[in-house]
């Protein structure tokens, strides 16, 4: 027999282990989109840490979003942030995404990614290298496992 | 299909989806597998830029041009440079000149590896895409020696550029490049003769050079439909009047031809990165800045990694722009792109798709029908590779 | 060339002139647009570009200027045709069935000047500004921001 509070920590570490990340455009100049596409491919290769990144939302532990949020983008960031399973965690990755950086103050930008949904992890940079993306990845791992063991 | 038993169903794509990175919305109507017409929709990255650029000082607008597009990002501050040294009726130095054309042509290598890669992604080849991406980042450790930063290189200035090169780094540049070289080669080879990518190219998209004129499309699309078509050459900027380089045109008109412009491309700048950096002149490598401009209008032309570039520059006098217009190549390249779908099966959009090498946070600069819930269906672009695969 | 250019469409031409840096503009009478298009396409066989259209709101003048940018291929030139349209009531005709590659630039316009082309069916707003602005044209100059929620 296993109980609940076994099978719920085997999905906790499944999810330490190995979290799935999607990732979200909200209106980002592309330079924080390719230096995440970086981290994917050989040189960085953060698949061997089993980070993935997935197409759905429906799948997803982490939701990356990269630029400011725009008025267009702000709806659907909110619907992909309901469709995603709890638990969920989101990056805000680059400046834009953390404050709405040089955008801020326009009349088709909401601000930082935290106006629209909550944040767990900012990493800022115009754009991040991909070091700081893993990093910021590793610490928001570093957060959930706190989250999870910790109390 | 008289009397209609299929019916036309619209397939919506966008504008989450993970291959393109970018939040784009096409609406496809399909009739079975075949596209009958195809909508884009714009917007989603729409930032206002423009009317962000009237409120900030011409120095500050330097940033924000760098920040209109990512990934050809030096394209746009040449540029942006450019019309704001016509307005004010400086010239940079010649020094500055080169160093300008050597970090955009590491640019425009870098873009269209990129594109490269995510073209090989979307047919299926996802070893290429990987091996491309990898060497890739022989050109970003360039861009990074040079300007210190990866992607934004906040490299070009009003009246110069802001970092000279000494010679340790143009030897370590020259040193990197016969190693690029070589892989391109190999690239170009796997391109030219990989069983794979040619049946999924070649003759899909086909943009005869008459279409390509009307619809008034700019860049490698256009060269790779026989028009011959390069600002580099036509109207020269920076130091492109005194560096020999070839202008790359094909005739095929389909995906294929699009890809192998580009990748011969890749080649041309390599050799113009080894002549600018072989033949640098000496001096200064920027003026004295000024901060003010005197009233007056001026365009500029640039050859970005995607096409033709145009600023449109009004100063009534002062510190800021009056107006200050962006046309970037990939609004170009869109209306001519939708009417490449027509006619092709399904499998085939992520094929053209990325032969247009689609940008569209520069086509938001300035700014697709919300996601219809219910009956359309929503597919993302890697499902849409997947089904082509199967 | 250029003395060519400019006799070619000398029936057309209000004012001509050169900007900072090189390229040369036509001032063309508003009415006159479609028929400067027409010569042009005869002229150089439909080997004729579109770039972009500028708008720029002459806010003190109580006009919007729309700088149509062209390029020609066969003589591998780039020109500039003005043309002027009142602020209050911005019409002008359409060229999109001549260089069809003029549409989305039309549309733009059209989304952030609030310029009507007569003759293009496909104008639609909002185009690329958000839903909620609706009606708004952000890029004039007396247009204040959308209200602070």
């Amino acid at each position: 027999m296993i109980d609940v509070y076994t099978l719920k920590r085997l999905a906790l570490w499944g999810r330490l282990r190995s979290p799935w990340i999607l990732h979200f455009n909200s209106g980002s100049c592309n330079a924080c989109d390719i230096e995440l596409l970086a981290a994917i491919t050989p040189r960085f290769d953060v698949e061997r840490f089993g980070i993935k990144v997935v197409p759905s939302p429906r799948h997803a532990d982490i939701l990356v979003v990269t630029g400011p949020v725009t008025r267009q983008a702000a709806p659907r960031l909110k619907r992909i942030y309901e469709q995603m399973p709890n638990p969920k965690y989101v990056m805000a990755l680059g400046t834009c995404a953390c404050s709405g950086g040089i955008f801020r103050g326009s009349y088709a930008v909401m601000g930082g990614v935290d106006k629209v949904i909550p944040v767990d992890i900012y990493v800022p940079g115009c754009p991040p290298r991909p070091e700081a993306i893993i990093d910021g990845i590793v610490k928001l791992l570093k957060k959930m496992e706190a989250e999870t063991y910790g109390k | 299909m008289e009397g209609s038993l299929t019916s036309i169903i619209n397939l919506i794509f966008g504008p989450q989806h993970p291959a393109l990175h970018e939040p784009e919305l096409f609406r496809f109507k399909v009739e079975g597998e075949i596209v009958v017409k195809a909508e884009p929709r714009i917007g989603y990255v729409h930032r206002g830029i423009e009317k962000l650029f009237e409120k900030n000082t011409y120095i500050k607008g330097i940033y924000l041009s760098e920040r209109i597009c990512g990934i050809c990002n030096v394209a746009h501050t040449v540029c942006y440079c450019q019309v704001v040294e016509n307005v004010m009726n400086i010239e940079p130095p010649p020094r500055a000149k080169y160093l300008r054309a050597v970090v955009h042509e590491l640019n425009r290598i870098h873009s269209h590896l990129l594109l490269l890669g995510v073209a090989a992604e979307e047919l299926g080849f996802d070893t290429l895409f990987m091996l491309i991406w990898r060497d890739r980042e022989l050109v970003m450790d360039l861009i990074e020696l040079i300007t210190g930063n990866r992607v934004m290189s906040a490299f070009n200035t009003i009246g110069g550029v802001r970092r000279d090169v000494n010679a340790e780094t143009i030897e370590k540049v020259l040193k990197v490049l016969p190693k690029l070289e070589e892989r391109v080669k190999y690239y170009r080879k796997v391109f030219e003769e990989d069983p794979t990518i040619r049946k999924r190219t070649v003759d899909v998209g086909i943009l005869p050079r008459r279409d390509a004129i009307r619809y008034c499309v700019v860049g490698p699309m256009a060269r790779g439909s026989a028009v011959d078509v390069d600002i580099r050459r036509d109207i020269p900027y920076a130091a492109y009047d005194e560096i020999p380089f070839n202008v790359i045109v094909r005739d095929e008109c389909d995906v294929w031809a699009r890809l192998m412009v580009r990748v011969d491309e890749v080649l041309e700048s390599i050799n113009i990165v080894r002549y600018a950096l072989e033949h640098l002149p000496s001096g200064q490598i920027r003026l004295p800045l000024k901060r003010s401009a005197p009233p007056g209008e001026a365009i500029s032309r640039v050859e970005a990694p995607r096409g033709e570039l145009l600023y449109h520059l009004v100063s009534k006098g002062g510190i800021t722009p009056y107006r200050l217009k962006v046309r970037t190549p990939t609004l170009a390249n869109l209306l001519a792109a939708s009417k490449l779908f027509e006619g092709h099966t399904i499998a085939d959009i992520p094929a053209i798709l990325v032969s247009i090498d689609p940008c569209f946070a520069c086509t938001d600069r300035v700014t697709l029908v919300d996601v219809k819930s219910g009956k359309s269906t929503k597919v993302s672009l890697r499902e849409l590779a997947r089904r082509g695969r199967e | 060339m250029e003395s060519k250019l400019s006799e070619k469409l000398k029936d057309f031409i209000i004012e001509s002139g050169k900007f900072k840096g090189g390229s040369e503009f036509f001032k063309v009478d508003r009415g006159k647009l479609r028929d400067v298009f027409n010569a042009l396409l005869r002229e150089f066989k439909g080997e004729v570009h579109v770039t972009t259209i500028t708008a720029i709101d002459r806010l003190d003048e109580k006009k919007i200027e729309l700088d149509y940018e062209i390029w020609i291929y066969p003589i591998k030139k780039a020109i500039t045709i003005k043309v002027d349209t009142p602020r209050d009531d911005p019409k002008v005709d359409s060229i999109i069935d001549l260089v069809p590659g003029a549409l989305l630039y039309e549309l733009e316009v059209h989304d952030l000047f609030g310029v009507k082309f007569i003759g293009n069916s496909y104008l639609v707003k909002p185009f690329i500004i958000s839903e909620d602005l609706g009606s708004a044209t952000p890029l004039r100059k007396d247009w204040r921001g959308p209200s602070r929620q």
